[in-house]
């Protein structure tokens, strides 16, 4: 399957290559040809947010992290009870790998209604992320939930965040291809670890 | 502020119950039915935690949070008997009138409470009244009997005051976390030497807890809920921590340790004279939350 994308993909990069090249001719040139994005899919990787902050209402201040953070903790964030009801404003930017230029650094901002969330915050968060990927269009599907209501056992539902980002170089090109999966992971496996008394950096197997 | 009740009441009312190591394995109405809640009981010796507690003395006085190492402090306040008495008032089920309060060197909790709602401008505006001395306490209650045959109406009322130390507000500097990025450090779990600002006059020593909720940071979610608890005798500023606080949670979970401090005493048959005998637990305490990722192979 990942080699019949693969080379689908490829095929698509020829034609829009082509058809680039024949627009070139008639005057219509892009300015700067920027590098066609190769990307590959594995479906055991994940993406990595840039930045998660949590704003609780009548609040400045956030929770939240910054940096190379697999959405996982996302849902553990939303898992600690929250002081305050009502509304939250999430902001969240996405910094998704594997794929080279202008995949990568992309950013959602989004704000939810935190329905059902009350004064106690949400239980059996669990979490999915869908990736919808065309040549130059990508869309990120966050979905939070099944949640249960902590003040009310009877209230559930999930909460959606989706994000269209375009990048395509040119305009005139229309997706072709798409897919379900999450983005491949680059991140090297050398990490800050607290042994004892004090950071170290450790090359984890 | 549920919360806050919620973990001192399991982290005392266990540690006076046990104090020895033991798993209790019960089923947690609160959360998932599915999940097992596993505490697990390390400290075996006597503590000011586990001296006073009673579980039948609604709990007053005020917590202070901080949620991580770059988060504000929080301050809560911890009032079990109006909550209760608004809800029998709603329900019609009180059948006299009484009203309680508690002041904290002065100052009015139920007044702080309504008059700054946020709890970090509350911990702000307050803090330095309520921590790192000794704090006097003023419970102040009166109560009125039902009329008389001649309609009038008896009014009780009385006031007790203690005076306890309230150890510093509570911050953990070790692992020390300066930007947003490391909020979720990973930790290995062997040898951790946990470091906080040392309070040489807090003489109850700290509370520290470990918990795991089952996720882990690969986002696969666990029916668990693990919770170690350790009593550090010695509030000197570091320790290294019993693996044994580890127990049970696996390598790449994301896990929380709370350090918690304070004092606690117990005022007993209040009004008793009038036969409205009551008792209460004033407690006051403050607790940091280092979430992790613990790492057990390196």
């Amino acid at each position: 399957m990942n080699m019949k994308i693969t080379f689908l993909n490829f095929l698509i990069i020829i034609a829009v290559g082509a058809i680039n090249i024949n627009a070139c001719c008639t005057g219509d040139c892009p300015p700067d040809v920027p590098t066609i994005p190769t990307c590959s899919w594995d479906d055991q990787g994940e993406i990595q947010f840039f930045s998660v902050k949590l704003y609780p209402p009548t609040s400045q201040n956030y929770y939240g992290f910054e940096l190379g953070y697999p959405m996982v903790t996302f849902g553990e964030i939303f898992s600690r009870p929250l002081t305050r009801p009502t509304k939250s404003t999430i902001d969240i930017a996405t910094s998704v790998s594997g794929c080279t230029g202008t995949m990568s650094q992309s950013k959602l901002f989004s704000e939810a209604s935190q329905i059902g969330v009350g004064l106690t915050g949400f239980k059996n968060l669990k979490r999915v992320n869908n990736v919808d990927q065309s040549v130059h269009n990508v869309t990120i599907t966050m979905v939070s939930g099944p949640y249960t209501s902590m003040t009310n056992a009877t209230e559930t539902g999930n909460i959606i965040w989706t994000k269209k980002i375009d990048t395509n170089p040119y305009k005139y090109q229309q997706p072709a291809l798409s897919s379900v999966g999450v983005f491949k992971s680059d991140k090297a496996n050398i990490i800050r670890v607290y042994v004892k008394d004090n950071f170290r950096e450790l090359q984890l197997n | 502020m549920k919360k806050v009740i919620y973990l001192l009441s399991i982290i005392l009312s266990v540690v006076m119950i046990g104090c020895k190591e033991d798993t209790v394995k019960v089923s947690e109405q609160a959360q998932d039915i599915e999940n097992v809640v596993t505490e697990n009981f390390l400290f075996s010796g006597e503590s000011n935690y586990s001296k006073i507690l009673r579980t039948d003395a609604p709990m007053i006085g005020y917590s202070t949070i901080k949620e991580n190492s770059l988060a504000s402090n929080e301050l809560r306040i911890i009032d079990d008997v109006n909550e209760v008495t608004n809800s029998e008032v709603n329900l019609q089920k009180s059948p006299s009138a009484s009203s309680f309060s508690l002041s904290v060197n002065g100052i009015n909790l139920s007044e702080l409470d309504n008059q700054i709602i946020d709890g970090m401008q509350k911990a702000k505006a307050s803090q330095n009244l309520l921590y790192g001395q000794n704090v006097s306490f003023t419970i102040s209650r009166s109560f009125k009997s039902m009329s008389n045959v001649n309609g009038l109406q008896k009014v009780s009322s009385q006031d007790t005051t203690l005076t306890m130390y309230v150890p510093n507000l509570v911050e953990i500097t070790s692992p020390k976390i300066e930007k947003t990025s490391d909020l979720f450090p990973y930790c290995y779990y062997k040898g951790f030497e946990l470091k906080w600002n040392a309070d040489s006059k807090n003489y109850n020593g700290l509370v520290v807890i470990v918990e795991w909720t089952g996720m882990n940071i690969k986002g696969e979610k666990t029916a668990k809920y693990i919770r170690n608890i350790d009593v550090i005798s010695k509030d000197n500023g570091s320790a290294v921590l019993n693996e044994k606080l580890f127990d049970n949670i696996p390598e790449n979970a994301i896990a929380y340790i709370t350090l918690l401090r304070g004092n606690i005493s117990l005022v007993e048959d209040y009004l008793a004279n009038e036969g409205q005998g009551q008792s209460y637990r004033v407690v006051a305490e403050s607790h940091a939350v280092l979430p992790l990722i613990l790492i057990r192979n390196l």
